[in-house]
């Protein structure tokens, strides 16, 4: 293990699972039985199956050389926007799904911020025949219509939720809600790391196969580790997975890319390591954006997925220790950098993952350096926002 | 133990406890709302810190609390307010109840001292883990006089209940159903049997059930093999739409009294 839990769900001083009584039955089941489950030869040969023929797996490590150049360093793009439904959020589902029916529920629930956590969920529902209801925000429902109407077309039920900030972390909210009622035949499919014990640790051990992959493409082509690797962080799913075989490699750097919305001293911001402190929200203890008051604060981004207040406690944990560095990009440095993608690579990335291209500027990379980006998912659900951020000027070069 | 406040609570008759949001439907109403409840002879107060984000409450605790804190509630502001609690008459037992993240916010032990410095009896705290109170928070309930409360559901297991029985908590908060706070009550063999248990497992602790208990009929039915019940929701819906008094921080007195009177009065 690169990222070792303790027993009871905590990262040094984050994690743990501060959930009322009415969960702690289904939380502790899952504590108790999900590494023996994920450990199951059957599970981890259907699992992988699953992920190759139907999800697409492994993923490229497409070495991207017009940015290379630009950058003066070899620049590699692991393209989990290549999976089916467009994001790495699938290789979460597909394993949250068979555990699921190993725990013998029927019906699955889920929040859903740029949706494309909501698409992944109704994806492997319909492929298992279990019911599915996503809790989303009624804003990001509004500026990622495209994935409610997938989520629906897959046959999800898309529940609006207009409490708070009308985003991710209410979404969040209502999806636990809903578990607290519905606790005999339903499992939450968390879609971050984020949540209590078990959940931040289940979901970055799902998603670590883009690390594992990652490895092995880069032993493989010419021998060596990569010397950065860079993703961006919302409640830091992609990242967890991109940084998790890498973490016990001291000489390869780890780059959390985090949204700083309009600015960080703009009060519009999801910069959650610069701006937050620590605290308990959803379920464990994590730093998180809050007034002096204990009160949680209200995220900004321009992409709905990084749009959330706090980060899970990995992160947390990797950011207390120095091990990952965290910095921030701002929606216009994003804008740029998709435009930047689409123009030298022939990729329209999403806007999460333009946080992460937008990143690579700041480094100070060297022509000895090579930089695996985690290119979490593709742009087509946010074609709005960009036609909408660009206007007239979406055809002007870069 | 020391004798306490919940000593005093009624032998002949099911406890009456009401839950209601501090600073709502105004700032300054906190201290007002809890004497006009201990005026209609409520037996048990507790009084809900807000949080942005309360995951166990459904939507009116939830509009309470984002409006609470709308008039800027905060918790120093509410340890300001309950100094006046004790001094003003307020006799039955006061407990707080709230969310971990305001309280670790303001300072864990801070938070403790100025509850007991205000006549706070005892902490309702719902996403506190069972092995986080055992060791962060079991010495600061017992430094400070304060009794924890313990939720149980159907799903509780027996050993988990005597655990928390063992604690000497002030009541047992027993689950009616499987909802956040709002949510209706069926009346079904299944949640009798689920109290009966309980009841059979004789207990230390004043088994009090809440979630769901709305009015007299839902008051009668839970408490049939129970000590007492907790209404929040449904008071707090009661106390919505008062209007304004005369400094625009608190609410009419006069109209406050009658409302919280008259709720009170259609229970018992």
């Amino acid at each position: 293990m690169s990222m070792p839990v303790d027993e009871r769900g905590f990262f040094g001083e984050f994690g743990g699972a501060y959930v009322p009584e009415m969960l702690y039955p289904n939380v502790k089941e899952l504590q108790e039985r999900y590494v023996a489950i994920l450990g199951e030869r059957g599970f981890q040969d259907e699992l992988s199956l699953l992920l190759r023929d139907f999800a697409g797996r492994p993923t490229p490590l497409f070495e991207a050389k017009r940015l290379s150049e630009g950058l003066g360093c070899e620049v590699l793009l692991k393209r989990e926007d290549l999976l089916h439904t467009g994001a790495h959020k699938i290789n979460n589902t597909l394993g949250q799904i068979l555990l699921a029916k190993r725990l013998g529920r029927r019906r699955i629930i889920a929040e859903t911020g740029a949706g494309q956590h909501g698409v992944a969920t109704a994806t492997v529902c319909a492929l298992m025949g279990l019911s599915c209801v996503v809790y989303m925000g009624e804003v990001d429902m509004k500026r990622q219509a495209l994935n409610v109407g997938r989520m629906r077309l897959l046959g999800a039920e898309v529940r609006g939720v207009g409490s708070g900030s009308r985003t991710l972390k209410d979404a969040t909210n209502e999806a636990m809600r809903d578990w607290i009622a519905n606790p005999h035949d339903t499992h939450y499919i968390i879609g971050s790391v984020v949540g209590p014990h078990p959940f931040p640790d289940m979901v970055a051990r799902f998603q670590s196969v883009i690390s594992q992959e990652m490895r092995e493409q880069c032993l493989t082509r010419g021998g060596r580790l990569p010397t950065h690797v860079v993703a961006c962080v919302g409640g830091g799913s992609n990242a967890m997975g991109g940084f998790f075989h890498f973490i016990g490699d001291d000489g390869v750097a780890l780059v959390g890319v985090e949204a700083a919305g309009c600015g960080l001293a703009s009060g519009r911001s999801a910069a959650t390591t610069a701006l937050g402190q620590p605290g308990i929200l959803h379920g464990s203890r994590t730093l998180f954006m809050q007034t002096e008051d204990g009160q949680v604060e209200e995220a900004h981004s321009i992409s709905a997925g990084l749009d959330y207040p706090g980060i899970g406690p990995q992160h947390a944990h990797l950011f207390a220790t120095g091990r990952v560095r965290y910095v921030s990009v701002t929606d216009t440095e994003a804008l740029a950098a998709a435009k930047l993608l689409a123009r030298r690579e022939g990729i329209i990335p999403a806007l999460e993952s333009a946080h992460a291209i937008a990143a690579l500027q700041g480094l100070s990379l060297s022509g000895a350096d090579r930089v695996v980006v985690v290119l979490s998912g593709r742009g087509d659900k946010d074609m709005a926002t960009y036609l909408e951020a660009f206007g007239e000027g979406i055809s002007d070069g870069v | 133990m020391a004798c306490s406040r919940f000593e005093q609570l009624p032998s002949g008759r099911k406890a009456l406890s009401v839950f209601f949001t501090a600073g709502y439907p105004r700032l300054n109403d906190t201290v007002r709302v809890a004497e006009a409840l201990q005026a209609a002879e409520v037996d048990m107060l507790e009084i809900g810190f807000p949080f942005s984000d309360p995951v166990a409450d459904g939507p009116t605790i939830q509009e309470s609390s984002l409006a609470a804190l709308g008039n800027g509630m905060t918790v120093a502001e509410l340890f300001r307010q309950l100094e006046g609690l004790r001094r003003g008459g307020v006799t039955v037992p006061v407990l707080l109840m709230g969310y971990l993240n305001p309280l670790e916010r303001y300072g864990r032990e801070r938070f403790f001292a100025d509850a007991f410095r205000c006549g706070v009896d005892g902490l309702i705290l719902p996403d506190m883990p069972f092995d986080e109170y055992r060791i962060n928070f079991k010495p600061l309930f017992e430094k400070y006089r304060l009794r924890p409360v313990f939720l149980v559901t159907s799903r509780s297991d027996d050993a988990r209940i005597r655990d928390f029985d063992a604690e000497a908590p002030a009541f047992l908060y027993v689950l009616s159903s499987d909802a956040v706070t709002g949510g209706r009550t069926d009346v079904t063999g299944e949640r009798d049997g689920f109290f009966r248990r309980l009841r059979e497992m004789r207990l230390k602790s004043r088994l009090v059930v809440g979630f769901g208990v709305s009015d007299r009929e839902s008051f009668a039915a839970v408490t049939r093999h129970t000590d007492g019940a907790i209404i929040g929701s449904a008071f707090v819906r009661a106390i919505a739409g008062l209007p304004e008094g005369e400094t625009g921080e608190a609410s009419d007195l006069a109209a406050l009294r009658k409302a919280v009177s008259a709720f009170i009065g259609g229970l018992r």
